[in-house]
Formats: structure tokens, C-alpha cells, sequence
């Protein structure tokens, strides 16, 4: 199955203090915030990709939307190179991806009443008729649970599980075939993440979406990904189906994440210890080179994404 | 005689489309050395007890009524300045959402902690300084006189978290209250904060009111909880129970909509609907719109706090044991 | 942070050079010239011998170039109003009075409004916000002429306790000062309530309150310094700005002060002067905007000290 949205060693990086700051020190050397990803997203499927604040998840988002250009790499759409392409040219292409952010209050314009936010896409690509365009926003407020009523106000007017829906309703308006949601249930409290969590499980089924779904949480990843990318300082660590990830994570960052997850179970509490940013790197796996299919050029030195098995593909350091 | 004592608390809030009754008759209580969780999603309420509690609302756009308020014998209600002062920071300490916010940029970590320590206690200022070396030790803080001469800003959340809690134990208050205290922080970190605060709860004795609207954090910490929702107090009870037998259709609503409890994509429990406006909260019972055992009576009585099995209560017509 | 004033030093070089250009082509785009007397026209021989004089008749290039040449070496040439003497002489004799009349104006005004805005903040709704909020308010909305003419109304002709016009003694002084004062008065009393209750809402006081500091110390250690970073960057342009004198309050109190050299440097076309005043004004705005940022990055120690957190 050919991917629907590939990243190819995707690198970005940042210049830093050249403002007014530079006033009492050197700039600061550039900040690589994605240092070589590759990501691969396959029709129906949803990728969890997971990480702390400051690993580059969210770059890697919006690099592949290209609302951020890459330093290098490439990324493709259903298997045409987008990296490059100029605005006109992509425009089409927009239609098939959209992306929902965590933050929905500052996404929406405030001035716009939630109709117009919703029939927004159709007035960029030049969509239908007014007539039919009403018809389709009602059509996407009942998908997303809102009642056509809320049509003609305004997003002050809503709580932050309606916002949400109402980004997601508009990102959704072109039916796209890739959505990226970055953080989209961060912000929401606990009794309404579950919803827009189902809202999305269903919106997935339904409309056929390929989902990459950025977020810090894993228990809100393992209920909605088939397969889970971990992602720390700007490079993928380790990769695999859900599940594999949660039973028999191989790398010690990983794990660690795993171990923050706080138990449920209040009689199974226990001390717990932690592993240091030291402790994670001296507990990097290693292999040997004849285990596992690998370059004969690749350094020896630094640790290197290889495939553990089949599916599951481990950041180790290869010996021999 | 209970540490904390709170009886029908009102708190409500002048605001520019109206009055928020934040805080709806709420009664709690806590003894020493206990540790207590008060869980509730933005706009339970939970933060607001707790603020009226330190009286650090601000009047007169806050309003605030109780039958008690009582903190170790001291009524609060009819604190003066100085009494508060002198009671904050040395009796009870409040620790916050936000490390990077919870300091003033302008001074360093350490004059930060000094100055606490001057407040209450008179020791000099090298004395005072010294004091705070040792309390950043003991929250785990591996070089603390460099880390003293920092400014916030230089530090990262965690290790603010750390000092903010070096500060606040830095009188040994009797009580300590944390408002979600790890949300604002990395996942790795949130673990580590929460084990830092459960050990050094042990170790002093004091108690503890941790605030936060994530039930994995009462799990992990706390031995009774507090549910609020809608300004109210839905149940009490120890949290062992609490987590496998919710008398409250919300508590049990809320324990089951946790996404991740178990293998496999799948779709969660949710909770319908939105949480209530607290410019014009529901009659009756408060979740009543969202709950799916509500009948006519849950619209219009709201239920009283009524205790069940000794030692568990909880506001709701339809508790079934 | 050397390399960083070098570069505001040279674009403040920059400014003035596009500034005097602009200056230059915009005034010599006036119809008219300094010698063209309405009322009694000199004769044309005397005119071109005058234009010739001043170098008036060549190239505007050659006129600027020469000028600037001058200006590199402080001449800024001679006042055709006043022959008798130096462009420079002419500014250090009538910025005397404009100087005593700014200066105390905002030494004075400027104390008064940072107390006001800084009661104001502390009893926020209460009567003192709203007297300082009505206060400032009409500082920044009523004409400085029309508070002049009211004060000359009141304490020179009503009451007849203060001269109406004229700077000598001190006692002439007093009502442009308050005319003027009230400026900086209402500018600060407003800066500084927005600033006081900016830093008021911030978090770290919620937590310095529950702390157990008293709210005296939290005021005074803590929200006022937090207080005074915006309020630099505001304080000292305008306090330089200010220094020049007001066009308006010296024409109403006759104060001989610089003011009156705008109007009528414009109206004569006598272009060194005019230069000379424009561009000494904007140097004054150039090196208080650099000053301030300077002071702003000092008070600041995320600026001065720089860094990311180290985990």
C-alpha cells in the first residue's frame, strides 16, 4: 500500500537572537528542531505521532502541510513531490489536506459567525453555489454533533469542545483524504476529549481520512492510532503498531513516557524512579549489523532507526 | 477538631455580563496528615474553594459567604491583612498551574525563597539564603547555589516546579495545597513532580489538597477525593472506592470516558453535552442536562450531600449501592 | 552589545541624513523665497547680490552638500531673520526658556501622573480611578491652548494673582508650567495605571500574596519594578521630546522661547534655521528611543542576561 503522505528525511532548523536581544551576546548557534524524519501515513490509517513539548512534533506537522518550508527533505502527497511547489500549483492539492490545531479560539476568525468559518474553504476554491453551499455547511454541522441552529454565531459564543468541532467541521468542508490534528484535545477538559476522540474515530471511518495525530498524550493516541511514532530532541526513536509500542517498547525514551503514564488503579500505586536525559542515552539498545538490513556506510557511532522486525523499528546503535 | 474546616462556601464573581456564582455551597473538610484530591473539570470550582479558602480573591469582584471557614482553629472569613499574612506561607502554602508565571522575572530564584523565609522567620539574610540552598537540595535539585543565583527564566519548568515547592514548604506549613501542579509541564516531568510532592508528604507529615482535573493524578497520590462539577460538591470518598465503585453517575461518567484505559483502538465513553454556564447554572441538580439516570426531580430539587456506607457521600437522587 | 550600539549608532546616521534630504528638497519645494518681501519689494540686483551672498542661486545639490559640510563641522550657518548672529547662538539663546518651561513641566507633571495612575491601579473602581481616569482623559482631549487661555482667565484676569504673559522672573513662569505640566501629567497618569494593573493580574503576585508578604512589600519591591520596564520605554522619549518646548503654550504665555522659531523659520523661508531645528529634533528622538531600549534591556534580565532554560 503506497502512502498517502510521506515525509523523506525532513530536517528543519531555526536561527536564533537576531533581534534586540543580541544586544548582550553572541546569537545563539542554529536550533535543529526536526533533525532527519521519516514518516509515512497509509490510506485509512492513523498515525500517532507522539513526543514532549520542544521534540519537533508539531514542526514536522506543519512541514508536511507546507505551512512551514523544510531546511531539506522532501514530501509527497500521493506520490507527487510537494516540497517545492509554488502556492498556485498546490492550491489543488490543498483540498486533499487539512489540519486541525489545538488552540481553536485563535483559529477561528472572531469576526466570522460559524457558518462563514465553515464555508470558508468553499470561498477560497470557488465552490458551489450560495444555495448549495448552506446546504453542505448544515449537512457538516450535524457530522460533527453541532445543531444547525449555531449556524449564524459566533465563536465566543461556544465552549471549547464546540470550537473544536467547529475547526474540525471546517476542516473536513473540501473532504479531504489527510488530516493532520495537532493536539486538537490538549486543551479540552476531561468529559469533552472523549468526545471529540469518538468524532474523530467516526469521521475516520466514514469519510475514508488519513489521520496523523500529533500529540503529547499517549493514552489519546493509543485510542485512536493503528500505529504510534515516538518522537524525542527532533528524531524518531522508535516506531510501531499501538500496541506494540505499549506492550514491548524498546527504546528506554519510550519506555519512560510509558512510565509517566500515571496508573488508574489507585491499589497498585507504587515509589516510582525515574531515568535521567544520561540514564535514557546510556540505555540506547544495540545490535549487530548482520541482525538487521542497514547500509554498509552508516556510522557505527551514532544510534540509527533500524527495524527490530517487520514493523517495529527501533533508534539503536549498531555494532559489528 | 479538623485542620480545614469549610461550610456552605459561596463564591461568586462580578463580571461584565453578569454574576458568575463560581462556587455553590460547598462543605469539606480535612484533617492532618491527610492527603486529599479534589478533581473537577474548569469551572467545577475546585480552584476557586481552595483561592476563597487563602482568601487570595480579590475583593470586591470576588464575593465571598460561608458558615465557616476555619483553617486550624482561625476563621478566615474575618481575617485582617495582617492575620492572612501571617497564616499564608507558614500555616499553608499554595503552589500553582504554571511555574514559569509563579515567579517574579525580575528577581532571582533564590532572593525569591529568601524573602519567603524573612517573612515569617527572622533569621538574616546569608541565614536565609542558606536555608533556601538546603530546601532546593531537598526537593532534588542537584546543584542548588547555582541554581539560587538563577533567574527564572533561565530555568526550565521542572526545575521551577521544584523551587516553587522548595519555597512554599520552605516555613513547614501544616497544609499544602497544589493547584494542578503538573499540568503545565512535560510528561516525563509530571511523574517526577507528582512523586516529589507524595514523597516529601510523607516525610513531613503535612497534609495535602491536590487540585486537578486528571483523575490519574488522584490515583497516584491522593487517599480521599473531592468531586466537584458545576460549583458543587457531587461525592466524597476514599479513593480506593472511589475508583471502583463511583456513587455518582458523574464520577462514574468521568472515570469511564479516560481515553487509553485499555487495549485497541477504540471509541470512549463520553459524557454528552457541554459543561454548565456558570452565568445561569441549571436547576436542580447541576448535571443533571448531561447525566443519563436524570429525571424530572434531578431538573428541579437539587440533591442534598447525603453519606452512604459510613464514610462515602454524594449528591444524587439516584444512588444505587 | 558593542556591535549592537554601533548599529543603532549608525542608523541613527542614517535617519538624520534621509531626514535632512527630505528636509532640504521639501523646504526649497516651497513657492517663495527668504527675499521675497510683499510689502516692500527689494529691487532684483539687490535680491540676486543677496542669493549670491547666502549661495542661493546654485544647484540644490551643491547647496545641500555645502550645507551638510558645514553641519559636519558645526556650522549650521546663519539665521536670515536674525543676521547679527549664528544659527547655533540664536538655539543656545531661545532654548533657554523652552528648556525650563519642558523640563519642569514634565518634572513636575510627570511625578504627579505616575501617583495618580499608581492610586488609581491600587483602588481600581473606586472614586480615585475615576477622578484620574476624568483627569487624564481631558489632559490628553482639551487643546494645551484652551487649558492656557483658561488659566489666563482664571489666575491672571479673575483673580489677578499671576502675570497672564512674558517669562523674566519666576513668577511669569509658573502658569505655562502648569499649562504645559499637564501633558506628561495625564500621559503618565494613564501609562502608569495600565502598567500597574498589567502587572497586578500577572500570576507571580497571586503567588507573592500567598506567600504571606505583606501588600506593601508586594507593591513596592515587587509590581511597581515590574511596573517601570514599559513605563521607560515611554518616560524618556517623551521626556526629551518634551525638552523642546510646546509651539503652542510659548505663543500663549509669550514665552521667547523656541517655539516661535518653527512658525516663523517656515513663513520667512529661512532654511538654516529650520534645518537646524528639525534636525536637532531628530536627533534628540533618535538617541531617547536608543536610550530607552538600552535601559529597557538593562531592567530586563531575560534580555540582559539572555538564555534558554537548561533542562
Amino acid at each position: 500500500m503506497s502512502p498517502v503522505l510521506e515525509l523523506r528525511n525532513i530536517r528543519k532548523s531555526f536561527e536564533l537572537g537576531r533581534g534586540f536581544g543580541s544586544l548582550f551576546r553572541a546569537a545563539p548557534p542554529p536550533v535543529v528542531a526536526v533533525d532527519g524524519v521519516s514518516l509515512s501515513v497509509l490510506p485509512r490509517k492513523v498515525l500517532g505521532l507522539v513526543g514532549e513539548s520542544g521534540s519537533g512534533k508539531s514542526t514536522c506537522g506543519l512541514m508536511a502541510m507546507r505551512l512551514l518550508d523544510v531546511t531539506s527533505g522532501e514530501i509527497f502527497v500521493n506520490g507527487t513531490d510537494i516540497t517545492r511547489m509554488e502556492p498556485a500549483q498546490l492550491k489543488p492539492l490543498r483540498k486533499q489536506m487539512q489540519i486541525v490545531f489545538q488552540d481553536s479560539y485563535s483559529s477561528l476568525d472572531p469576526m466570522m459567525t460559524l457558518s462563514q468559518i465553515v464555508a470558508e474553504p468553499f470561498v477560497i476554491h470557488d465552490m458551489y453555489t450560495h444555495q448549495e453551499r448552506s446546504e453542505i455547511v448544515g449537512d457538516l454541522f450535524e457530522k460533527v454533533g453541532l445543531d444547525r441552529s449555531y449556524r449564524s454565531r459566533y465563536p465566543h459564543e461556544l465552549s471549547g469542545g464546540q470550537r473544536q468541532r467547529i475547526s474540525i467541521a471546517r476542516a473536513l468542508a473540501l473532504k479531504p483524504k489527510i488530516l493532520v490534528a495537532d493536539e486538537p484535545t490538549s486543551a479540552l477538559d476531561v468529559s469533552v476529549k472523549a468526545q471529540v476522540i469518538n468524532l474523530l474515530h467516526d469521521l475516520q471511518e466514514e469519510m475514508g481520512l488519513s489521520i496523523l495525530f500529533i500529540s503529547h498524550e499517549l493514552s489519546v493516541i493509543r485510542s485512536l492510532a493503528d500505529e504510534i511514532a515516538v518522537m524525542h530532541r527532533g528524531r524518531i526513536v522508535e516506531q510501531a503498531p499501538t500496541e506494540t509500542i505499549f506492550q514491548n517498547a524498546q527504546h528506554p525514551y519510550t519506555q519512560s513516557l510509558l512510565n509517566a503514564i500515571p496508573s488508574l488503579d489507585p491499589r497498585k500505586r507504587s515509589r516510582r524512579t525515574f531515568m535521567s536525559a544520561e540514564d535514557i542515552f546510556a540505555k540506547i539498545p544495540t545490535v549487530s549489523r548482520g541482525d538487521v538490513v542497514i547500509a554498509e556506510n552508516v556510522p557505527t557511532t551514532d544510534p540509527q532507526l533500524v527495524n527490530v522486525s517487520e514493523d517495529h523499528k527501533v533508534e539503536a546503535i549498531v555494532q559489528g | 477538631m479538623p485542620l480545614v474546616d469549610i461550610k456552605d462556601l459561596h463564591v461568586s464573581f462580578r463580571h461584565h455580563d453578569g454574576v458568575v456564582s463560581a462556587v455553590r455551597g460547598v462543605t469539606m473538610g480535612l484533617s492532618a496528615g491527610e492527603s486529599l484530591g479534589v478533581v473537577g473539570e474548569s469551572g467545577s470550582g475546585k480552584s476557586v474553594t481552595f483561592m476563597a479558602l487563602m482568601r487570595l480573591l480579590q475583593a470586591p469582584a470576588a464575593t465571598i459567604q460561608a458558615e465557616t471557614l476555619q483553617l486550624d482553629g482561625n476563621d478566615l472569613l474575618n481575617a485582617d491583612a495582617k492575620m492572612l499574612s501571617g497564616i499564608r506561607g507558614s500555616l499553608i502554602s499554595m503552589i500553582f498551574q504554571d511555574p514559569m508565571t509563579s515567579f517574579d522575572p525580575l528577581f532571582t530564584v533564590g532572593h525569591q525563597i529568601a524573602e519567603t523565609i524573612q517573612a515569617h522567620r527572622n533569621p538574616g539574610k546569608k541565614a536565609a539564603w542558606a536555608q533556601a540552598s538546603d530546601l532546593l537540595a531537598k526537593v532534588e535539585i542537584k546543584k542548588p547555589d547555582h541554581v539560587l543565583k538563577q533567574y527564572p527564566h533561565q530555568l526550565s519548568g521542572g526545575m521551577l516546579q521544584r523551587a516553587m515547592i522548595a519555597m512554599a514548604l520552605s516555613c513547614e506549613p501544616r497544609i499544602l495545597i497544589a493547584d494542578e501542579p503538573t499540568t503545565a509541564l512535560d510528561v516525563t516531568v509530571q511523574a517526577q513532580i507528582l512523586q516529589l510532592i507524595t514523597d516529601l508528604q510523607d516525610e513531613t507529615g503535612m497534609s495535602l489538597i491536590m487540585i486537578t482535573h486528571d483523575l490519574g493524578v488522584i490515583a497516584e497520590t491522593v487517599d480521599r477525593v473531592v468531586v466537584m462539577y458545576g460549583g458543587q460538591v457531587m461525592e466524597i470518598g476514599d479513593t480506593v472506592r472511589i475508583f471502583e465503585n463511583p456513587l455518582h453517575p458523574y464520577t462514574k461518567a468521568l472515570i469511564e470516558s479516560i481515553p487509553g484505559r485499555e487495549p485497541g483502538k477504540r471509541k470512549l465513553t463520553e459524557i454528552r453535552g457541554s459543561s454548565p454556564n456558570a452565568l445561569s447554572p441549571p436547576s436542580g441538580c447541576p448535571f443533571h442536562p448531561r447525566c443519563k439516570l436524570a429525571d424530572d426531580k434531578c431538573a428541579s430539587d437539587a440533591p442534598e450531600l447525603s453519606t452512604y456506607d459510613g464514610d462515602r457521600s454524594a449528591a444524587c437522587w439516584k444512588v444505587a449501592l | 552589545m558593542i556591535g549592537y550600539v554601533v548599529r543603532r549608532l549608525l542608523s541613527i546616521c542614517v535617519t538624520f541624513f534621509v531626514v535632512s534630504v527630505l528636509l532640504f528638497v521639501m523646504m526649497h519645494a516651497i513657492p517663495g523665497g527668504p527675499f521675497d518681501a510683499v510689502e516692500m519689494p527689494l529691487d532684483p540686483a539687490i535680491v540676486a547680490k543677496i542669493m549670491a551672498q547666502y549661495g542661493l542661486e546654485q544647484p540644490l545639490y551643491v547647496q545641500y552638500l555645502k550645507y551638510m559640510w558645514g553641519v559636519l563641522h558645526f556650522d549650521f550657518g546663519i539665521p536670515y531673520q536674525s543676521p547679527g548672529e549664528t544659527v547655533l547662538e540664536l538655539l543656545g539663546r531661545a532654548w533657554v526658556p523652552s528648556l525650563v518651561l519642558g523640563g519642569l513641566g514634565v518634572l513636575i507633571g510627570a511625578p504627579l501622573g505616575i501617583a495618580l495612575g499608581l492610586v488609581a491601579a491600587l483602588r481600581r473602581n473606586s472614586w480615585v480611578d475615576y477622578l484620574a481616569s476624568a483627569i487624564s482623559t481631558l489632559g490628553l482631549t482639551i487643546p494645551v491652548f484652551v487649558t492656557s487661555m483658561l488659566l489666563i482667565m482664571v489666575f491672571a484676569v479673575w483673580l489677578n494673582w499671576l502675570p497672564a504673559s512674558g517669562w523674566g522672573e519666576p513668577k511669569k513662569w509658573i502658569l505655562p508650567i502648569i499649562a504645559y505640566a499637564a501633558i506628561p501629567l495625564a500621559t503618565y497618569a494613564r501609562y502608569t495605571r495600565s502598567a500597574m494593573l498589567d502587572t497586578l493580574n500577572k500570576p507571580f503576585v497571586t503567588v507573592l500574596r500567598a506567600k504571606g508578604l505583606s501588600e506593601r512589600k508586594i507593591i513596592f519591591q515587587h509590581v511597581l519594578r515590574n511596573s517601570a520596564i514599559p513605563m521607560v520605554t515611554v518616560f524618556l522619549p517623551m521626556f526629551i521630546g518634551t525638552a523642546t518646548g510646546s509651539i503652542f503654550v510659548e505663543a500663549m504665555f509669550r514665552v521667547p522661547g523656541l517655539g516661535a522659531y518653527f512658525v516663523s523659520s517656515i513663513e520667512t523661508r529661512d532654511y538654516p534655521l529650520e534645518m537646524a531645528l528639525v534636525l536637532m529634533i531628530t536627533v534628540m528622538f533618535c538617541l531617547a528611543y536608543f536610550l530607552a531600549d538600552i535601559a529597557y534591556a538593562l531592567l530586563n534580565p531575560r534580555i540582559r542576561l539572555g538564555g534558554r532554560p537548561s533542562k
